[in-house]
């Protein structure tokens, strides 16, 4: 199997990159939290307004991370290794198309999907199959009758099928160029 | 006794998992409710200069910065159309905003790597014109 970049290779290495993510997810909401304070300064009522979209987003997003912690519990407790092993047997092109079937049905905002990702690359799942899922999330199947009422049915059919098309491509090219990246 | 121990472990783990992603997905779900309420999503379709091919890269990249529903990207698309802006450029600005992620790329960054992100998005920005390419020309032969 081909070694995963972006998974330290050592602990002493892992705990730094966990140290290093702790600190910059804190810093990350630090400084978000200061872009609104100087919102505040510049027009109070558009930051709270901000406050309030972003508190109905979350309320949205709850449901959506209940079912990503189900799935994530369902992936733990597949055993690591076995898993590991199915993966090294199936195809790369078959991976594809499972991540880009799977980000097609896939509810709710991408960043929502990142720990289940991540816990999928941790058991042998590749970039390239982790980008396709994440492509494939572009296929919004819930909000076809609204693009075929705005933009034509031609156009919605298109449109779709090319996103599919492209997300199974997307994990050829993200994989390639990993590995181009390895080598050099 | 063992496996209702074990299902509780693996519980725990995956619950510490999401846990630990809970500051960035608030900053982004912070991030977007600033985006929205200060960038009025419909004068974003003043921005274009009807000329196809700067459009197609400026739809892409527009599409690639801001955020939201897609519900919102379909109602600027349809302000381009009534602005006439070309095609090109619709589809490549609904094709990044729903495959590129400029907010969510500190997330993206911090959970999945600084490598995979930026490739992934990077490709994501020029897949977005060649499928906005595609689409169009496609719709030409299918007439």
């Amino acid at each position: 199997m081909e070694k995963n970049n972006n998974i330290p290779q050592n602990n002493k290495a892992g705990k730094n990159m966990k140290k290093k993510n702790s600190k910059s997810k804190w810093i990350f909401l630090g400084s978000v939290i200061f872009i609104y304070l100087v919102t505040l300064f510049i027009n109070s009522g558009n930051t709270f307004k901000a406050l309030v979209y972003s508190w109905k987003l979350l309320l949205t997003i709850l449901p959506i991370l209940l079912l990503v912690l189900v799935f994530m519990f369902l992936f733990n407790l597949i055993n690591e290794e076995k898993f590991k092993a199915f993966i090294e047997k199936s195809p790369k092109h078959m991976q594809y198309l499972v991540m880009s079937v799977f980000g097609t049905l896939s509810h709710g905002p991408i960043y929502a999907w990142y720990p289940l990702m991540k816990d999928l690359r941790l058991k042998g799942v590749s970039n390239g199959s982790i980008a396709s899922f994440l492509y494939a999330r572009g296929i919004k199947i819930t909000l076809l009758p609204m693009l075929v009422i705005y933009f034509g049915l031609k156009f919605a059919i298109v449109l779709t099928i090319l996103l599919f098309i492209f997300s199974y491509m997307q994990g050829i090219l993200v994989d390639l160029l990993m590995q181009k990246k390895v080598k050099n | 006794m063992q496996k209702k121990k074990s299902y509780k472990k693996v519980f725990l783990k995956s619950l510490k998992s999401l846990f630990n992603v809970v500051p960035i997905m608030l900053g982004i779900v912070m991030l977007i409710g600033i985006i929205k309420s200060f960038i009025s999503f419909e004068k974003v379709a003043e921005l274009f200069t009807q000329k196809p091919f700067i459009d197609t890269i400026l739809g892409a990249l527009i599409g690639s910065v801001l955020a939201g529903s897609s519900i919102n990207s379909y109602i600027i698309g349809k302000e381009m159309v009534t602005s006439g802006v070309s095609l090109f450029a619709i589809t490549a600005f609904l094709v990044a905003w729903v495959t590129v992620g400029f907010v969510q790329i500190p997330a993206e960054k911090a959970i999945l790597g600084g490598k995979f992100t930026y490739i992934r998005n990077i490709l994501s920005i020029l897949l977005s014109i060649v499928i906005a390419l595609l689409t169009v020309w496609i719709l030409g032969v299918i007439k």
